[in-house]
């Protein structure tokens, strides 16, 4: 057998490497074939979905930082009454079809503020997009998690009631609703 | 998200577009291989820019139709390729494109020019049967092993590298002539 490896290459493909330029029209031609096919969502185009993942965010801290002025116990999971906290999670993904920004911050605004004029709303924040995960994780979140609220509650049932009325799920965006243990004793 | 591509395993960016179908991942798939992908196109359609681009637009669209069987057995990279092999085999078939190795070098000037790749040495590779020629470029172009080039093509490592000697000494007496 001869041995190929040990024989230099008598063609340089260097230059041609080095001049290759993708056609830039290209990736915008698939990606159009692909939403054709229905293999890309097609729903909401990516850069909106961020930019509304963004303005979510930017609706749960500002009114974060607006209960903090108001003298809220923002921020802290330990509370003094007879009530739960719940964590609800705010998901969304590419099929999220609230466009409107101007009036979904409106309405985001609204549910939070009714929550907190009823004393339910113990925190909110918005978190980065960076995921790093540790250990076996039967389902990972993934991308998509914008922020999350932890409001309080009676019951589980007062809990869901209030998770279905917040308005993320009728853009087609999920909540994730996770009792945070009180830890007695 | 903040993270560069080049950060995240191609499975992770796999799993994100098959749980989301999202155009943005794509994009992050898209523009780690694109470029690769469509050099190899080149090569293999002799530096025909019109057929390259539409052997690289059809692997990416079967690539992505076909993404969920993709089981991480090769590298992502050897999986694609594999599938732009394919591709320029049908065409090949089909008649929709000259083959890189039916090119008379006889002719003198190749139908085709390309930045980086002067006349000559395209008439070389022009000259080679269809196998030298894949492995030729797959190994001395794109830096692929004999362990992928067999996988890819079908034939054994050994077969691989016999192709590759007698591909170099033809195109060596292609400019020693």
């Amino acid at each position: 057998m001869e041995d190929s490896e040990q024989e230099p290459a008598p063609i340089s493909f260097e230059v041609f490497r080095e001049q290759h330029v993708l056609p830039a029209e290209l990736e915008g031609r698939i990606i159009s074939e692909l939403k054709k096919e229905r293999i890309i969502n097609t729903t909401m185009n990516t850069t909106n979905y961020y930019r509304i993942a963004a303005a979510l965010g930017g609706i749960i801290i500002a009114f974060f930082a607006g209960m903090y002025t108001a003298g809220h116990d923002g921020g802290s999971t330990v509370i003094n009454d007879a009530r739960r906290s719940y964590l609800l999670l705010l998901r969304e993904d590419s099929t999220f079809n609230g466009t409107d920004i101007p009036a979904l911050v409106k309405e985001y605004s609204r549910w939070a503020e009714d929550m907190a004029a009823k004393n339910q709303l113990v925190g909110a924040e918005k978190l980065t997009e960076e995921i790093y995960q540790f250990g076996n994780l039967p389902s990972p979140g993934g991308p998509g998690i914008s922020g999350y609220f932890v409001i309080r509650a009676n019951d589980l049932a007062e809990a869901r009631a209030i998770v279905q009325s917040h308005p993320h799920l009728k853009y087609n965006g999920g909540i994730e609703l996770r009792p945070i243990d009180p830890l007695e004793n | 998200m903040h993270q560069e591509p080049e950060g995240i395993p191609d499975q992770e960016l796999i799993d994100g577009f098959l749980r989301h179908r999202s155009e943005r991942e794509f994009r992050l798939l898209y523009r780690r291989y694109a470029a690769r992908i469509h050099r190899m196109a080149l090569h293999l359609v002799n530096y025909d820019g019109p057929a390259a681009d539409e052997a690289a637009q059809e692997t990416w669209i079967t690539a992505m139709k076909k993404l969920e069987t993709y089981r991480g057995g090769s590298t992502f990279k050897t999986w694609l390729t594999g599938i732009l092999i394919n591709k320029v085999r049908e065409h090949r078939r089909a008649g929709l494109r000259r083959p890189a190795h039916a090119l008379d070098p006889e002719l003198g000037q190749p139908a085709y020019g390309y930045p980086g790749i002067g006349v000559d040495l395209q008439r070389s590779l022009a000259g080679l049967s269809e196998g030298y020629h894949q492995v030729l470029v797959l190994h001395d172009a794109e830096g692929y092993t004999h362990e992928e080039i067999a996988a890819l093509l079908g034939i054994s490592e050994g077969t691989s590298k016999s192709q590759l000697f007698h591909a170099r000494q033809q195109v060596r007496k292609f400019f020693n002539a």
